[in-house]
Formats: C-alpha cells, sequence, structure tokens
C-alpha cells in the first residue's frame, strides 16, 4: 500500500506542475487583475510541495516547473531563469521544513505558512533580481516597484487561502 | 535521506543546468532551441487550456467591474469581442476590409491571417501566444493588429504557434508618422512601469513640427513590411511632455488597440 501511495504521489507531482503552468499561461496572466499584475501559481506550487515533501522534491518540481515556465511561450525572458531562481526556492523551503521538523518533532500549519510565504516572497524578489542581471529590457526598476509588492501580495493571498482550503 | 548528504549534488546539478541555459539563451539572444522545444510542446497545451477557459473568461471579466455601468461597459466589450470573434473566420470580403484598413499601396502583396490569443507572458513582459504559426503562413516579424490598430509583432512561430510582442513591452520600438503632417518619430511601449494603463511614448525627430493632443499616428513602415507595415492606425496623442530646448519632441500616446482584452487579432503574411 505505501509503495502504491508513493507511486501516487511521485505522479501527482508532474500533474500539479503541469497544472499550475497551463492556468498560469492561459488563464491567470490573462484575467485583468487589479494592479496590473499576477499571482505565480507555478512558484505557489514548488513552495508548497517543497514544505510537503522535502528538498529533493522541491528542487527538482521547482527545475521543471521554472523551465516550463521559461521555455513555454510566450516567454521573452531567457530560458534557465525561473528554473534556476524557482530550483533554489523549493531546496530553501524543503531544507527549512526539514529543519523545522528536526528541532521541534512536527510539522503545523503556521511554520509550513511561514516558510512557504518566505519562499514565495524571496522567489518573486529572485524573479526581479535576475531579470535585471541579465539586462532584460522589461525588467527595470520602475517596472520591478510596480510589479513586485503587487505579485508577492497575490502570491500570500493565495498562499493562505489555499494552505487554510488544504487543512 | 531527509536533507541528508543525497540533494546537495543533485541542487549543484540542477543549478549548472540552470546556468548553462541561461548563457546558451544569452549567446543566442533569446532564440536557443529551448524556446522552440518549449513551444512545440507547450502550444498545443496552451491551446486547450484556452478552449476550456473561455467560456467563464466572459463570466470572470463580468464579475470583476465593481458597479452596474462598469459591468454594462463590459458587456458592450463583450458584445464587440463577440462580434470580432464572429469575423475570425476571414473571407474574402474581410480581406479586403482589412486591407483597406491598412491602406496599403499594394494588396496585392499582403494577405490577413486571422488568429486567436490563446496564453500570455508574466508580468513584466507584454507577449501573447496565438493560436496559428506557420502551416497558417506566418513567419517571424510579421505585423499584428485587430479591428482597432496596431497589436504588435511576431517575434517567433512554430507549426501551430506564434509568439507576438505587443506594442506596450518595453522592448517593443515602432517607427511612426503623424497622420496628416507626415512628421516622423518612434513609439515605445511603457511595459509594466506605468501598471494598469496602457500608454506609449512617442519620441518625434522634429524639434519644430506641431505636436498635439487629439493627433493620430501610424506606422511609418518598414523594409518589405517588416517588422511593421506602413499605415496601421497606432494610436492617438494624450499629453505632450516635450522639455523646452529639448532637440525631440516626446509625448503619451493612447493607442487604440485594447491590450488587456485581445480576443481576435490579424497577423499580416506577405504572400
Amino acid at each position: 500500500v505505501t509503495a502504491l501511495r508513493r507511486i501516487a504521489q511521485a505522479l501527482a507531482i508532474p500533474v500539479v506542475l503541469l497544472l499550475a503552468v497551463t492556468l498560469q499561461l492561459a488563464v491567470v496572466n490573462r484575467a485583468p487583475l487589479p494592479g496590473a499584475a499576477a499571482p505565480d501559481l507555478v512558484l505557489l506550487a514548488v513552495a508548497a510541495l517543497a514544505v510537503c515533501a522535502g528538498p529533493m522534491t522541491g528542487m527538482l518540481a521547482g527545475f521543471c516547473g521554472g523551465l516550463a515556465l521559461d521555455i513555454a511561450p510566450p516567454a521573452a525572458h531567457l530560458a534557465g531563469e525561473y528554473a534556476l531562481v524557482f530550483c533554489l526556492v523549493g531546496y530553501a523551503c524543503g531544507r527549512a521544513r526539514n529543519a523545522i521538523i528536526y528541532a521541534t518533532g512536527e510539522q503545523t500549519m503556521v511554520t509550513s505558512l511561514t516558510v512557504m510565504t518566505l519562499g514565495v516572497a524571496a522567489g518573486e524578489a529572485g524573479k526581479a533580481a535576475l531579470g535585471m542581471m541579465l539586462s532584460d529590457p522589461d525588467v527595470t526598476s520602475p517596472a520591478i516597484k510596480h510589479v513586485l509588492p503587487v505579485a508577492i501580495v497575490y502570491d500570500l493571498l493565495l498562499c493562505r487561502s489555499r494552505t487554510g482550503s488544504s487543512r | 535521506v531527509h536533507g541528508g548528504r543525497g540533494t546537495r549534488p543533485v541542487l549543484i546539478v540542477l543549478l549548472i543546468a540552470a546556468i548553462a541555459l541561461i548563457t546558451l539563451d544569452f549567446r543566442d539572444a533569446g532564440s536557443s532551441p529551448a524556446h522552440s522545444i518549449g513551444a512545440d510542446v507547450f502550444g498545443p497545451v496552451e491551446r486547450t487550456a484556452s478552449a476550456v477557459a473561455s467560456p467563464f473568461e466572459s463570466l470572470f471579466r463580468t464579475a470583476s467591474g465593481k458597479d452596474s455601468s462598469e459591468i454594462a461597459s463590459l458587456q458592450k466589450q463583450n458584445d464587440q469581442l463577440r462580434a470580432q470573434l464572429a469575423q475570425a473566420q476571414v473571407t474574402t470580403q474581410e480581406q479586403a476590409q482589412l486591407s483597406q484598413l491598412l491602406r496599403l499601396t499594394n494588396a496585392s502583396h499582403y494577405r490577413v491571417v486571422a488568429a486567436t490569443v490563446i496564453a500570455a507572458g508574466g508580468a513584466y513582459s507584454d507577449t501573447v501566444t496565438i493560436d496559428a504559426g506557420t502551416r497558417a503562413g506566418i513567419t517571424a516579424n510579421e505585423t499584428v493588429l485587430n479591428g482597432d490598430g496596431l497589436v504588435g509583432t511576431v517575434t517567433a512561430a512554430t507549426g501551430s504557434s506564434a509568439t507576438v510582442l505587443l506594442a506596450t513591452d518595453a522592448a517593443a520600438t515602432i517607427g511612426v508618422r503623424m497622420d496628416g503632417t507626415n512628421e516622423i518619430g518612434a513609439v515605445t511601449g511603457t511595459g509594466s512601469t506605468l501598471g494598469a494603463v496602457q500608454q506609449l511614448k512617442l519620441t518625434l525627430f522634429s524639434a519644430t513640427a506641431v505636436l498635439q493632443p487629439g493627433q493620430t499616428i501610424v506606422t511609418f513602415g518598414s523594409v518589405g513590411g517588416r517588422p511593421y507595415v506602413a499605415g496601421v492606425p497606432v494610436g492617438t496623442v494624450t499629453q505632450v511632455t516635450s522639455q523646452p530646448g529639448a532637440l525631440t519632441q516626446t509625448a503619451v500616446v493612447q493607442p487604440f488597440a485594447d491590450f488587456t482584452g485581445l480576443g481576435v487579432v490579424g497577423v499580416v503574411v506577405s504572400k
């Protein structure tokens, strides 16, 4: 039974990521949300998977999910940017989760939520920083000033509602 | 196993792979094979997702309105979009109308391929994917427009999908001329810097030319109509922002096309 469950879990991860990527591109990015920025469903999914399953799953999901966002049309940034950032976010969230479990012996909703919150905010900042470092013409400091706070707020709102509904 | 030694080598391999991808793409100026593979894989997925989501989209747009007047105006917009959708099956008549819109000197050189927007780029970039590609005759650097005016230009195309760089993207620069006075200049997108307001920035090369709000600007046209064919309406000047004594004049331009609600667009392909 545990083997079957493990296989089911392993299969669920690519499905979740593909769903997040598709929804992000076909629905979320096109929705006229107030503030003219959108939540990053893939980043949220990566942070959630890392918090649930640890650093190995987190970084693999981060790399694959980020890469999908990098190469799926109409991406205008360099391939590998989001893969790099999301991979680090997944790894860091997974490590933080393990450290908390090791220290306290349990995993509570509050700690999971805190780890996800920090991971998602760091991920949004990482996307902006990497875009600026690679002199992406779209990622300028006025654009970051406008997009970053709104994107983080949306991510946190979704992060809260998702964790709230799953427990 | 939990957070143990096994994870770090994998992390290093993944990071090296990501950096290698960035380097390769940087060398190819953002057109490495990774993007075409991604377009082949995700193009059909986006098309399916867009088809599934489209009934909810009109609902979503109406629900986001704050008061009844806004809902009414959104419904009107919906009707317009529906009308545009009906026009999607481009007949020879519509081709003639669009050619007229383009005011092409030799209309027989071009035809218009209709396509639907199926996906949009992230917060920083103003790009969309359309559901027609090289099989419909679309190649890179072709002009994209809709019934209102200029939309953008094709940056990459695969068999069944193409990526469009919208005129509002910070990386887009379009040669334009003032309708009437024929003064030339360039329009650049403002990207995400202005938030929800879709505006363009006009730089007029002449320091003495007449520039005032209400003037219409159209595309100047490029050699062979790539990346922009001549005479497509772009927008109207809403505010002149020139500094006294500057060598060029600048203004804010309100585009004719509504970039937040793009549905059916036309791609001008050479015959």
